[in-house]
C-alpha cells in the first residue's frame, strides 16, 4: 500500500468509526499494521477531526484511547521498541490539540465535555500519568470552578442591563484567554477544565453563551496570528456548523449507550497470579471491600433461610 | 378417530435447595456412574478456574457457574462427551447473571485451546450452537431463578461482624473455594455454607474464642449449618488432595476427621422420605417437550399462593376437557 492510499483509507475509516469494540479494533489494527505511516496517520487524525461532526469527534477520542492501549499491548513485548512505541509519543504531545477540537470552545462543544473527560482519564492512565495527579485533575474538573466573587459580578452585570458588559466579559474569560494549545496530558486536562468553567458560566445566564462565544473567537484569532500552522485547521472547525440534527442526536444517544457498555466491560476484571487455586490478593480486595454485616442485611438473610426451608418441603 | 391434541403446559416453582436424599434420588436417575461424575467435577472446576483466570472473572462468577453446572445434572442425563460444553454454558450464564459480561464467542475462543479443541472460526460457530442449546436447557433447570447470594461476600461480612482475624477468614475463604466442588451449593443456602466454613476454619486452627457461634443471630437454622459442615468435611476426609488446603497443610487430614467426630451427634436436615420424592413431579428428569411445543412457566418460591391457584386451575380445566372414555365392545 502506498502512503497516499493508506492515508485515504485511514481517513475513511476514522470518519465512520463507532465506539464499539469491533469498529474501534478494525481501525486500531489497521493503524498498527501500517505503523510505518504513523506520522501520516497522526496528521490524518487532526485533519479528520476538523471535518467531522461532534459525534464522530468523540468516537475518534475513543479510537485514540484504544490505539494507545493496543500499541502498548502489542509492542510492549518488543524491547527494542520499548521507548518508541508507535503513535504514543505524538499522541501524548498533541493531546491538548485533540481535546480542543473534540470539545470546541462554543456551546455545541459542551455536548462532548463530560464524556471526553472520562476518556481522557482512561488515556492518561494508559500513558502512565501519575494516578494521584489524574484524580486531582478529575476532582478539579468536577468541582465548582467559579468563585463567589465572579458569580456576584455576573449577577451585577446582568442586572445592569448588560450595557457595559463587553468590558467585563473579557475579564471573566481571562483563563480561557490563554487558548494557546500547548503540549502534554496536563495541558489537555487544563483545556477541558477551562471548557467546564465556560459551561458553568454559560449555565449562569444564557445571555452569556452568545456573548462569550464572540469573546472566545476573538481570543482564538489572536492566537492564530501567533500560530500560523494552526491557522488553516482552526478556520475549518470554526466555519463548520456544529449544531446536531435530530438524527445526530439519536445516533449520539445510541453511541453513548455503547460507550457506557464498553466502560462497564472492564470494571470487574480481576488480575490473578497464574498458579495456585485461591488467590490471596483477590481475597484481600474483597476483605477491604466488604463492611461487617448490618442488621438490615441480616433481616434479608432470614428471607434466604426461608427460601431454603420452603424449597426442601414444598 | 385421531387423538385429540392437547396444548401441553407446565408450571414449576423454583426450588433452589434440595435435601441430600433428594439430590441422591435425582442423580440416580441422571448419572450412570457416580464415580466418573465426581472425578469430572474436579476436572470441570480446574477447567473453569483456568478459564476464569484467563477471562479475569471474579470468583463469584466461578461460584455461580459451578452451581449451575451441578444443578443441570440433577435434571439432565450426564455424559462425559458433552459435560465440558455444559460447563462453558454454565460459565456463560454466570457471566451474564453476575454482570461480568463476555460474549460467548470470546469465552469459547479462550476455552477451546484449554480443552485441545480446534479453534477455527467454523469450529467456534459450531460450538456456539451447541452451547446455546445447553444454555436454554440450563435456564429451565434453574427455573430462571436469578437470585444470587455469594458465599465469599457473606463469609467476609459475617467474619468481620464476629471480629475474626484476616488470616482466619482467609482460611475460611479457602474452604469456601473448596466447597465449589462439593454438592453443598445444591443443598444449603449460602449463609449456612459461609458459617460452616468459618466453623471449620476456627476448629482447624483451634481458635476457640469464636465459639459458641450462634447461627441464629444470622437467621440461619443450625440444621442447615450442620448439613453444610458434613458436606464440606466429607470432601476433606475422602478427597483431601483435591482441596486447596492440602498445599498449605499437607499432613492435616486427621484434624478434619476429628472435627467430624466431634460434631457427630448434631442434628442435620430432616430428609424427605422416598415416597414423597416419588410422588412429586418436580423430581423427574427434565422434559423439554413442553417448553418446545407448549408453554412452560417458572415461578419464584415467594409466589407460592399464585402457583397453587394456577395448578388448581389447570387441573380443573383438564378434568372438564378430558374426553369421556367410552368402552368399546
Amino acid at each position: 500500500m502506498d502512503p497516499f492510499e493508506a492515508r485515504l483509507q485511514f481517513s475513511r475509516m476514522l470518519s465512520t468509526v463507532q465506539p464499539v469494540t469491533q469498529s474501534l479494533m478494525k481501525c486500531v489494527s489497521f493503524a498498527l499494521r501500517n505503523h510505518e505511516y504513523q506520522d501520516d496517520f497522526h496528521s490524518c487524525i487532526i485533519e479528520v477531526l476538523n471535518t467531522v461532526d461532534l459525534n464522530v469527534r468523540l468516537n475518534i477520542m475513543n479510537f485514540i484511547d484504544s490505539l494507545v492501549t493496543q500499541s502498548k499491548k502489542s509492542f510492549a513485548k518488543n524491547p527494542s521498541l520499548n521507548k518508541d512505541l508507535p503513535y504514543i509519543n505524538k499522541i501524548e504531545k498533541d493531546l491538548p490539540t485533540f481535546a480542543s477540537k473534540i470539545v470546541p470552545a462554543n456551546k455545541y462543544g459542551l455536548y462532548n465535555l463530560k464524556v471526553s473527560a472520562e476518556i481522557l482519564k482512561s488515556i492518561s492512565l494508559q500513558l502512565g500519568f501519575d494516578e494521584q495527579k489524574i484524580e486531582e485533575l478529575q476532582r478539579q474538573f468536577n468541582s465548582d470552578l467559579l468563585s463567589e466573587n465572579l458569580k456576584g459580578k455576573i449577577e451585577k452585570n446582568v442586572s445592569e442591563n448588560l450595557s457595559k458588559s463587553d468590558h467585563l466579559d473579557t475579564e471573566f474569560f481571562k483563563p480561557t484567554d490563554s487558548e494557546v494549545i500547548g503540549e502534554g496530558i496536563e495541558r489537555a486536562w487544563e483545556i477541558l477544565i477551562d471548557r467546564k468553567r465556560f459551561s458553568q458560566l454559560s449555565s449562569l445566564t444564557s445571555y452569556f453563551i452568545d456573548k462569550s462565544e464572540m469573546v472566545l473567537h476573538a481570543s482564538e484569532k489572536k492566537d492564530k496570528v501567533n500560530n500560523n500552522e494552526e491557522n488553516n485547521r482552526e478556520k475549518d472547525s470554526t466555519q463548520m456548523s456544529l449544531e446536531l440534527s435530530r438524527e445526530q442526536i439519536l445516533a449520539r444517544m445510541e453511541s453513548d449507550r455503547e460507550r457506557h457498555k464498553k466502560a462497564k466491560e472492564s470494571l470487574w476484571l480481576v488480575e490473578r497470579a497464574s498458579s495456585g487455586k485461591v488467590d490471596r490478593a483477590e481475597f484481600e480486595r474483597l476483605w477491604d471491600q466488604y463492611a461487617p454485616i448490618t442488621d438490615e442485611d441480616i433481616e434479608e438473610l432470614s428471607e434466604l433461610n426461608e427460601i431454603a426451608i420452603r424449597s426442601y418441603n414444598f | 378417530m385421531a387423538d385429540q391434541q392437547y396444548f401441553k403446559s407446565s408450571v414449576q416453582i423454583s426450588r433452589p435447595f434440595l435435601t441430600s436424599k433428594a439430590v441422591k434420588f435425582l442423580q440416580k436417575k441422571t448419572i450412570p456412574d457416580y464415580q466418573t461424575y465426581k472425578q469430572r467435577i474436579s476436572h470441570v472446576l480446574s477447567f473453569l478456574l483456568s478459564l476464569t483466570r484467563l477471562l479475569k472473572f471474579p470468583s463469584r462468577t466461578l461460584e455461580s457457574a459451578m452451581l449451575y453446572y451441578q444443578r443441570y445434572y440433577l435434571f439432565n442425563h450426564f455424559s462425559t462427551s458433552s459435560n465440558i460444553d455444559v460447563a462453558i454454558a454454565a460459565l456463560f450464564i454466570a457471566s451474564k447473571n453476575e454482570d461480568t459480561i463476555k460474549k460467548l464467542r470470546d469465552i469459547i475462543a479462550i476455552a477451546n485451546p484449554l480443552r485441545n479443541a480446534p479453534n477455527t472460526n467454523e469450529a467456534i460457530e459450531e460450538n456456539k450452537k451447541v452451547i446455546l442449546n445447553f444454555e436454554k436447557k440450563m435456564l429451565e433447570t434453574i427455573s430462571f431463578d436469578f437470585r444470587t447470594y455469594h458465599i465469599d461476600e457473606l463469609l467476609i461480612r459475617i467474619a468481620k461482624d464476629l471480629k475474626l482475624s484476616v488470616d482466619l477468614t482467609y482460611l475460611a475463604y479457602m474452604i469456601a473455594f473448596d466447597s465449589f466442588q462439593t454438592e453443598v451449593s445444591l443443598k444449603t443456602p449460602q449463609h449456612a455454607t459461609a458459617i460452616a466454613c468459618i466453623i471449620i476454619a476456627a476448629k482447624f486452627r483451634e481458635e476457640n474464642s469464636v465459639f459458641p457461634l450462634n447461627s441464629a443471630k444470622y437467621k440461619c437454622d443450625r440444621a442447615l449449618v450442620n448439613e453444610a459442615l458434613f458436606e464440606i468435611l466429607e470432601l476433606y476426609i475422602n478427597n483431601y488432595n483435591y482441596g486447596s488446603l492440602a498445599d498449605m497443610y499437607p499432613n492435616d487430614k486427621e484434624s478434619f476427621i476429628k472435627i467430624r467426630i466431634n460434631i457427630k451427634n448434631e442434628i442435620n436436615l430432616k430428609d424427605l422420605d422416598e415416597r414423597s420424592l416419588l410422588n412429586d413431579g418436580f423430581y423427574n428428569i427434565k422434559n423439554y417437550n413442553v417448553s418446545d411445543t407448549g408453554s412452560a412457566r417458572y415461578m419464584l418460591g415467594n409466589q407460592e399462593k399464585r402457583f397453587y391457584e394456577e395448578v388448581d386451575a389447570q387441573e380443573n380445566y383438564k378434568e372438564s376437557t378430558e374426553p369421556k372414555k367410552v368402552k368399546l365392545h
